[in-house]
């Protein structure tokens, strides 16, 4: 009976325990501030601190720009902005542990005819918040498609999704990985295949059609 | 090796809704330690970039 009865009292302070872990999730977010004008944003963090943010331009252009910055307490201490090497829409970008920076970007303001490209390029993770990022590959096709958005981990398997291009309807994905870093071969060689594979029906913003 | 299990994704248990601003186009990312989150705030047709930072407890 007493060890059922501590059984239960365990259960209890698990379950609360459980309670108080789920509670203490919630973000106490810094007040917003501005930092630019744009659209179109997208945002990546490296461990050391140093978050790299890319976006298109507010004006109806399809200029690209981004910012390095690093968290400062409460705030971000923002870098000054600087334009990326190509024009598009819908940038996105992901950063490895090593500071390779992978970005992103649709062609097109709409799905019709867009393609979607990247580029690699380095950074020094622990530099301040205006160095430049220097470009390792050329502008590189890797689909038609549109809105993409990309994820690398540790062991430098990367992963792409995006939303159909011309004429098709749904979400496709790919899998691959730097060609050979050791040699400075930042090239994408994609492992699932030639085409990107459909994983489910679903669109992005519509009002962006 | 190229293929994603997407069967073994796991559902997330949200914490309760807290609002970070108004604005459209929210984009996030974390590294462990902090995370940060961006957002426009079309005023006419002048689109602002916002930024907001919260520590991972």
């Amino acid at each position: 009976m007493k060890r059922k009865l501590l059984f239960y009292i365990g259960i209890s302070v698990l379950g609360l325990a459980f309670v108080a872990s789920a509670a203490a999730q919630t973000l106490e977010w810094s007040p917003a501030e501005k930092f630019d004008d744009g659209t179109d944003t997208a945002i990546a963090v490296h461990p050391s601190g140093l978050i790299l943010e890319f976006h298109r331009t507010h004006n109806g252009g399809n200029s690209l720009w981004y910012h390095l910055g690093k968290v400062n307490g409460t705030n971000v201490t923002w870098g000054e902005s600087q334009s990326l090497p190509d024009h598009g829409n819908w940038p996105n970008v992901a950063i490895t542990r090593e500071g390779h920076v992978l970005f992103v970007w649709s062609t097109g303001a709409i799905k019709s005819g867009s393609d979607l490209y990247y580029k690699v390029g380095k950074l020094d993770p622990n530099g301040d918040v205006n160095q430049t990022i220097s470009w390792l590959t050329e502008r590189t096709r890797w689909d038609s498609g549109f809105h993409s958005s990309i994820a690398l981990n540790d062991k430098g398997v990367i992963v792409g999704v995006h939303e159909s291009g011309s004429g098709g309807v749904g979400l496709y994905y790919r899998v691959g990985h730097f060609a050979d870093p050791g040699l400075g071969d930042f090239n994408i060689v994609w492992d699932s295949g030639e085409w990107g594979i459909n994983y489910d029906d679903g669109v992005g913003l519509p009002s962006r059609f | 090796m190229g293929t994603l299990s997407l069967s073994n994704l796991e559902l997330i248990d949200w914490s309760s809704k807290v609002k970070l601003g108004d604005g459209t186009y929210p984009a996030v990312a974390a590294n462990g330690t902090d995370v940060v989150a961006t957002f426009v705030y079309y005023y006419g047709l002048t689109g602002d970039l916002y930024s907001s930072v919260a520590e991972i407890r």
